[in-house]
């Protein structure tokens, strides 16, 4: 068991090199949401491996901060991939076509 | 006897002055005034608590022997920590105290009468509390024709703190809501601002016809369309999605409707505009907000149309009433990573046929009970639907589909349609 935050409506943890998200991740959350992923992700080194598996629900505000989690990694020359995504949360990653950025 | 009575007139008064008066103002300086008469102080002055700086500063002061200029001083000069001097020891211990020595008290500061010249000989302080919350304290000093003040007066002070309580959280409630429909008039006026960038939907000749609507989830939103003549007689037409709501997403949504404005004549393909476009979202906004588009190119004489997507949902394309599949393209939304370029892909028109850009407050309409309308909804809608535009049919199962439920998101349609000859 690793470092967790969260709201109500989504929930994150990371377990070593692993980040789960699940929950909601839309507008209404998705400031704190970036806020909470800088501070989770603050230490930590090498490739980060995020499991949204249990992400039911990304509108492009959540798409939002995971893209700047991406930058936030890429700052400290950290590179992230996503695996294990929901049928809807996959849907947003393929007409955005922003999946690719992620390794899907 | 005569005492209760008098106690009880001030009470009144106290009372009516606090239905009366709305200025918190004047109405503390009331209270200020009849707690002097009625306890024959001296002097009476309210501090109120400030949690940001943490300190007791003076809001009113009367004093009966130095006049104004004592009362100046204070309101200019003195603030008090939680626990120091008298005030500062009842704020923090939340409790009344008469202090009858004052200069032998350990616990009175002398700072004030320093400052004033006043001498304080007693003084009674109450503190002003709204339930646990500590709002000021309120004092009287030097009872005249006696030693001190009594647990009489104590208990009318008590009164009238509780009064000023209500006085000042009244006060604040009213502020906020003032800010409240300040902001409220603030965000009418972008809103209506907003619909300035609409544009006035051109006749493209040639039997073909324009419909669009765009409703925003706040007042204001992310949503975009345009459309744009070019001197070859085609239109330049998009829809766009900047990621988020409300007043963030409006200001991009500005800048990102000027920006394709300039650079709609610079380009000969739709793929180098959106990737100029692109860049400037980059280099604007640093990678932390982006946009997602579906811009095309429609030659009325021909019904070409060529269109391009950046991360948007793709055009839905009807023939008759039925849903035929418009040729995939690829890019990645506005304003994420620099250097991208964008395809291009090319449809024809029949006569009859309509094609409907679209965000995702349409396929994401969500209901009461949670679902989404989603792809197969809207196929499901616009199915068999051979009136043009068909875009008011799709727009009006948005709104059936989230009936009693706020939209959650911004919601465009436009629409081109070439009528039957």
């Amino acid at each position: 068991m690793g470092k967790t935050a969260g709201s109500g409506k989504y929930g994150m943890e990371l377990d070593g090199d692993v980040l789960r998200i699940t929950g909601e991740l839309d507008y209404t959350v998705s400031q704190e949401a970036r806020v909470a992923l800088r501070e989770l992700l603050d230490s930590g080194s090498g490739p980060l491996a995020v499991d949204l598996g249990g992400l039911a629900y990304m509108d492009s505000s959540g798409l939002g901060v995971l893209l700047d989690m991406r930058k936030f990694l890429g700052a400290k020359g950290r590179t992230m991939s996503i695996s294990k995504v929901t049928p809807h949360v996959s849907k947003v990653f393929e007409v955005t076509q922003v999946g690719k950025l992620f390794g899907l | 006897m005569a005492g209760q009575v008098e106690r009880l007139r001030h009470l009144i008064s106290a009372n009516q002055s606090l239905a009366e008066i709305e200025s918190l103002p004047v109405l503390l300086d009331r209270l200020l005034e009849l707690a002097q008469e009625v306890t024959a102080a001296e002097a009476a002055s309210v501090l109120l608590w400030e949690p940001e700086r943490e300190l007791l500063s003076f809001a009113h002061a009367r004093n009966s022997v130095l006049g104004e200029s004592a009362s100046d001083l204070l309101l200019r000069r003195i603030t008090l920590r939680l626990g120091e001097g008298v005030a500062g020891w009842v704020a923090k211990e939340r409790a009344s105290l008469i202090v009858r020595e004052a200069h032998s008290d350990r616990r009175f500061s002398g700072t004030a009468d320093r400052s004033t010249g006043f001498v304080t000989r007693c003084l009674l302080c109450v503190p002003v509390l709204y339930g646990e919350e500590l709002l000021g304290v309120l004092q009287v000093l030097n009872a005249t024709g006696r030693d001190c003040f009594d647990a009489a007066d104590q208990e009318l002070l008590e009164s009238f703190a509780n009064l000023a309580a209500v006085a000042i959280v009244r006060s604040k409630l009213l502020e906020e809501r003032l800010a409240q429909q300040r902001l409220h008039t603030q965000l009418e006026t972008a809103a209506r601002i907003q619909t300035h960038f609409w544009p006035r939907l051109p006749d493209p000749g040639h039997g073909s016809r324009l419909w669009a609507v765009s409703q925003p989830a706040a007042f204001v939103g992310g949503d975009l369309y345009d459309c744009i003549p070019l001197p070859d007689g085609s239109l330049l037409l998009y829809v766009a999605d900047v990621a988020g709501k409300g007043l963030p997403a409006s200001l991009v949504m500005a800048a990102l409707w000027s920006r394709i404005r300039a650079e709609s004549q610079a380009h000969a393909s739709l793929g180098g505009l959106l990737g100029a476009v692109n860049e400037a979202l980059v280099e604007l906004l640093d990678g932390d907000m982006f946009a997602t588009a579906v811009i095309g190119r429609y030659h009325p004489a021909t019904g070409r149309l060529a269109f391009a997507s950046a991360g948007h949902l793709p055009p839905l394309w009807l023939r008759g009433g039925n849903l035929l599949h418009s040729p995939a393209t690829r890019g990645l939304p506005l304003g994420i990573v620099a250097g991208l370029s964008y395809e291009a892909q090319e449809i024809a028109l029949e006569p009859g046929d309509a094609v409907l850009f679209i965000t995702d407050g349409v396929t994401e309409a969500r209901s009461r009970d949670g679902g989404f309308l989603d792809d197969a909804g809207v196929e499901r809608v616009l199915r068999g639907v051979s009136t043009r535009p068909c875009g008011p049919v799709l727009a009006a199962a948005v709104a059936d589909w989230q009936a009693g439920v706020p939209a959650a998101d911004d919601m465009t349609i436009f629409e081109i349609w070439r009528e039957t000859d």
